[in-house]
């Protein structure tokens, strides 16, 4: 019980669900039939990342506000990135009529 | 006897968070349907939003709803209902490459652990005073600040071209 109690202020907890939250994505890249499952996944791993930078910056470091813009920076770049990525998918759907990451093999030697 | 119910909520509603972020994000791979994964997407990203929260910075946490709910996830479900068609949802079978992820993490998360062994926990994240942040933003971090900016101006109009020229890629 003594040490359930201080499991929230706790550097390993944060960490070890960073890294979960990092295997779990890249099994979702490696193992989704399509590219929005693939978006899904990528998201998911630089939420780990995200995790994986507050904990470490707000335990270890003796300024903790860098690692919160460093945070907040890594959301911008997510949000520009997910942007981007959908303008793709529906170029390539509209294009190929499919965007099950299998059979887009066009550029494929 | 009041104290200790309060800490026993927090305790719970700790606890309740870990398994949001994990279940959500297990949903949101595994799942079938499409619909299925962006709810856990939604569960996953909502439980992180609270492990920002605890780790000391309400900010963040308000960030991370506004900006992945309320834009990244909305912007995912219009993809999902315009790029929607039977027979592409679901995974793959398992196969030697699930190996990857796994072999992958657990030397990352040994190599942390070994180099964290001698270290000292310089701060606790309960006491954390946010408020310089909006003045870093403006002076030490200003240009990444307006880079960012620019970035996601950029990001927004090329994808907005991309999707809206009819033409092979």
């Amino acid at each position: 019980m003594e040490f359930l109690a201080t499991l929230p202020n706790n550097l390993l907890v944060y960490v070890v669900v960073a890294h979960a939250l990092f295997a779990i994505g890249l099994y979702g890249m490696l193992f989704r039939r399509s590219l929005i499952g693939f978006l899904i996944s990528l998201e998911l791993l630089l939420q780990g990342v995200g995790i994986n930078i507050m904990a470490f910056g707000t335990y270890l470091v003796p300024d903790p506000m860098q690692a919160r813009i460093t945070t907040l920076f890594i959301i911008g770049i997510a949000a520009a990135e997910a942007a981007v990525f959908l303008g793709i998918a529906v170029a390539v759907f509209r294009n190929y009529q499919t965007i099950a990451v299998d059979k887009l093999i066009k550029l494929k030697g | 006897m009041f104290e200790s119910f309060v800490h026993t909520v927090y305790y719970l509603s700790f606890g309740m968070i870990l398994l949001l972020v994990i279940g959500g994000a297990l949903l949101a791979v595994t799942a079938r349907s499409l619909i299925y994964c962006f709810f856990g997407l939604v569960g996953s990203l909502l439980g992180v939003a609270g492990l920002y929260y605890n780790l000391g910075s309400p900010l963040l946490a308000v960030m991370q709803v506004m900006i992945y709910i309320g834009a990244v996830c909305v912007a995912i479900a219009f993809g999902l209902s315009l790029t929607r068609k039977k027979g592409e949802e679901g995974v793959k079978p398992l196969d030697i490459k699930a190996a990857i992820p796994v072999v992958l993490v657990i030397t990352m998360l040994s190599a942390t652990l070994k180099s964290l062994a001698g270290r000292e926990i310089v701060a606790s994240a309960h006491k954390i005073d946010e408020s310089p942040i909006g003045w870093m933003l403006l002076g030490d971090y200003l240009l990444p600040f307006e880079l960012i900016s620019i970035l996601l101006t950029v990001a927004v109009i090329g994808a907005i071209t991309i999707a809206l020229i009819n033409r092979r890629i």
